[in-house]
């Protein structure tokens, strides 16, 4: 078999011919031995190819966590030092300090300190984005649900581009032919709190943030805690949502915990 | 991000598609701490820390090794995003435990012994494989890995081989020839594909 041939068996394994190619190689493949023998050898090739690869790759990592162990138990040796703790200098440079910490702490102390501790909190949850988009990938559905899917995958993509804007226009027009989608609910709610509709994303995430049974219903009220984090006297419905998430043993309720902490410390 | 700092992380993730060494000792150093702080805020040990990290460079480098994937957000986010997700994943296998159990025996009852037993020697199959690749010589496994597992253009393959381009499509036939010869000289394998 010549190397023109491998060619086409790994496009064709990898799915990358056109229509009008796949059907033609698909009849050769019912009447050549030889070459649909060829296309289950190179298939199985290929998976213990992948499989060899990924195991490299584990050793390589597991490589790097041993000499990072390694590295990390090395004994510190510092040099030593002569301390004099008393000295004028050294009593200059604390006042200074304590002067410079005194005033910044006038100076710089935050009015908004529930929108630093949003900023540090809050992230797309991206990880699901990316599991919504490869479940909508999968193709077999009946082509009403095909539809919804479609339409659902592309106002996501606009999510994943950062297209916020875009995508809570999708999402809304989405939700108004479907408007039980729990996935285009918790996506809108989240591309909100981008653009900032804080007030929005709130009333968006409320009824999955109600509805136990929901698989983004832990995730909403934490948003939803957030998003009021960011609005004016909203501090105590955060505070009230947080001990909820933070009471209830799921996922979340350590983080929920340790911002309640932070908001504590700031009060 | 400075643009250093840009710089230094388009370094990083091109070393991380390679699957070096050190560019993941650089992502230890970076972010473990990182996620050792959220799993063991979340009630997880030191070990499912470095379970978790350990699970969260695989699935990274697999990632970037996708030809349409892009990383749109901060590598420290994306890193972050992966371990919350695979030990908040964890929690609800742990939690659900006995549901999941239940779940897979209604799973596998449609299953009949011979399905299972084809999948088994399916593994096996691609165990052996594997195996085999290790037997390849080194510039052979390289230029494999190279184009079928990283999927590297022959372009740059050329280039850190120091092959000119041409002779890259040449080598790595010639080395799936000798792959194929020695998977077929083996008679487990052999007697495998029969059944």
């Amino acid at each position: 078999m010549n190397d023109l041939d491998y060619d086409k068996i790994d496009r064709y394994i990898e799915g990358k011919m056109s229509t009008e190619e796949l059907q033609d190689f698909e009849q050769k493949l019912k009447v050549d031995e030889t070459l649909s023998d060829a296309v289950a050898l190179q298939s199985d090739l290929l998976k213990g190819i992948e499989l060899f690869g990924d195991q490299q790759l584990r050793e390589n990592i597991q490589q790097a966590q041993h000499n990072m162990n390694k590295k990390e138990s090395l004994p510190k040796q510092p040099k030593p030092r002569r301390i004099v703790l008393f000295s004028v200098r050294n009593m200059a440079i604390a006042a200074s300090f304590l002067i410079l910490i005194v005033a910044g702490y006038f100076l710089l102390r935050p009015t908004d300190q529930p929108g630093r501790l949003y900023a540090n909190y809050f992230q797309m949850d991206q990880p699901a984005l990316e599991n919504e988009l490869e479940e909508l990938s999968l193709i077999g559905m009946g082509m009403a649900d095909r539809e919804r899917r479609d339409q659902l995958k592309s106002s996501l993509e606009l999510v994943q581009t950062e297209q916020y804007h875009e995508a809570v226009t999708a999402l809304t027009e989405h939700l108004n032919i479907y408007p039980q989608d729990e996935i285009a609910t918790y996506f809108l709610g989240l591309s909100l709190m981008q653009i900032k509709s804080f007030e929005e994303a709130i009333r968006v995430f409320a009824p999955i943030e109600t509805d136990t049974e929901s698989k983004y219903h832990e995730d909403a009220r934490w948003f939803q805690a957030l998003s009021w984090l960011q609005m004016k006297a909203g501090q105590e419905k955060a505070i009230q949502l947080l001990e909820q998430i933070a009471g209830e043993s799921g996922p979340l309720s350590s983080q929920a915990a340790l911002l309640l902490k932070d908001l504590n410390v700031t009060e | 991000m400075s643009e250093v700092h840009l710089e230094l992380d388009k370094k990083l993730l091109l070393e991380l598609k390679q699957g070096k060494v050190q560019a993941f000792e650089e992502l230890y150093t970076r972010y473990f701490k990182m996620a050792a702080s959220f799993v063991q805020n979340n009630g997880g040990s030191g070990e499912d820390t470095k379970d978790i990290f350990q699970e969260t460079l695989f699935v990274l480098v697999k990632k970037l090794r996708q030809p349409d994937f892009q990383l749109t957000a901060k590598l420290s986010t994306y890193t972050f995003s992966i371990v919350r997700h695979l030990w908040l994943k964890r929690l609800r296998q742990r939690g659900h435990y006995q549901l999941v159990e239940q779940d897979n025996q209604l799973e596998t009852i449609p299953l009949n012994e011979s399905d299972i037993e084809v999948k088994q020697e399916m593994e096996r199959k691609h165990e052996l494989i594997a195996q085999t690749m290790a037997k390849l010589k080194v510039e052979c496994r390289q230029i494999i890995l190279a184009s079928y597992y990283e999927k590297q253009p022959h372009a740059e393959i050329a280039e850190k081989l120091g092959y000119a381009v041409k002779f890259v499509r040449v080598k790595l036939h010639r080395c799936m020839e000798s792959l194929r010869k020695m998977v077929r000289e083996q008679p487990e394998i052999q007697s495998l594909k029969k059944s």
